[in-house]
């Protein structure tokens, strides 16, 4: 245990510059894989909830076959996979563009269980918009306020006018 | 003739998922546990492990375990250095899942039960965890996936699995995206079936809730 200490510190000052670039790499490689996540990552989301059908079923079944693929695998088709195809990209690159892909299809899933909590929100509250006129009169305060429903549904009972006197406590 | 080497692969990989996945549970059970107790020396052990093995790659704990134990003296095979490796990582996750869903529960639920007459042991083994079970199976469900397809990690290290062998045909015959689109599509035929399973799981501890 003690030697494997000593020779922790020895090497470390020789290692160190090769390990500060190797941590510099890994960082970059978050960066750029992060990016590509949520960019494509959103983009497969709104797919997944748009209204056609064609373009829900492409990003279902990316989103399924993507989570059911190692991440190994998918860096090993990009880089190696596609090189007698006459395409040959970096390790950076195609590392970046491996996990990138790969987690957008997490991110996906995510914005989507997001999108849809807001989305059902927005079903069970009803909006509306208008203007209120206050008065402070010597006998009390008067108010008058007038709305407009904005998404108002079939059977909603609808009240545009309101007149208030007094305040409630 | 492909697919026969992978499809030994796979054997391989099922086995390493489930023997790490049976570490994991015990692990994740056993720490969850510790973690909610009142004794704090224990809390701070599962906290370092905690945080230990769920910020340290998987790829370099199987290293250390593989590599790095054999300098010291201690040879494994690579499969239950895979094992060991994925299931001591995969303990530290399910540790903070089942103590998420332990804690999930009313501290009232432990406390009626030992009113009644049961033992500690008792409470937890007929009152907490069968509450906690129905909180904690669609975690676990998403943990045993990811682990099936984290077992490709293992091929750095030499146990013969999946990824392994579809190197190795690689290196022979050059057929590079055949190789590896199947790869994938094994991998996929693998994990979409465990999916289904933990998704019926789910059905069914909530029709029994």
């Amino acid at each position: 245990m003690i030697e494997f200490f000593q020779i922790f510190f020895d090497k470390l000052p020789q290692w160190w510059p090769e390990m500060q670039t190797a941590a510099g790499r890994t960082l970059l490689l978050t960066a750029y894989a992060f990016i590509l996540a949520i960019i494509f990552g959103l983009a497969l989301a709104l797919a997944k909830l748009s209204r056609s059908s064609m373009l829900r079923r492409v990003a279902s079944v990316y989103i399924e076959i993507m989570r059911s693929i190692p991440t190994l695998v998918v860096l090993f088709i990009i880089y190696f996979g596609i090189v007698p195809l006459g395409i040959t990209l970096n390790a950076l690159t195609a590392g970046s563009i491996g996990l990138g892909i790969h987690a957008a299809a997490y991110v996906a899933e995510i914005f989507r269980s997001g999108i849809e909590a807001i989305q059902s929100q927005n079903e069970s509250f009803r909006f509306s918009a208008g203007v209120g006129l206050a008065w402070s009169s010597p006998i009390g305060p008067l108010k008058f306020s007038y709305a407009i429903p904005l998404n108002a549904k079939e059977g909603d009972r609808e009240q545009r006018f309101q007149f208030q006197a007094g305040t409630a406590f | 003739m492909f697919a026969a080497a992978l499809l030994a692969g796979a054997f391989v990989s099922i086995q390493i998922m489930l023997g790490a996945l049976g570490i994991a549970i015990a692990i994740g059970l056993f720490m969850a546990l510790l973690a909610t107790t009142r004794v704090v020396p224990l809390r701070l052990f599962v906290a370092c492990y905690v945080e230990v093995f769920r910020n340290v790659p998987a790829l370099t704990q199987l290293f250390i375990i593989y590599f790095g134990l054999a300098q010291v003296g201690l040879r494994l095979q690579p499969i239950p250095a895979a094992i060991i490796g994925l299931g001591l990582g995969g303990g530290a996750l399910l540790t903070e899942v089942f103590r998420a869903g332990i804690q999930a529960l009313h501290h009232g639920q432990r406390e009626a039960a030992v009113a009644v007459g049961m033992t500690p042991i008792m409470a937890i083994r007929y009152i907490i965890l069968p509450q906690a079970w129905r909180i904690v199976l669609p975690p676990l469900g998403n943990y045993s996936i990811s682990l099936l397809k984290e077992t490709s990690v293992a091929s750095a290290i030499a146990a013969p699995e999946i990824m392994f062998y579809a190197r190795q045909l690689v290196t022979r015959s050059f057929e590079t995206p055949v190789i590896y689109s199947l790869t994938a599509l094994l991998y996929l035929a693998m994990c979409l079936p465990i999916g289904r399973l933990v998704a019926r799981l789910e059905r069914r501890s909530r029709a029994w809730q």
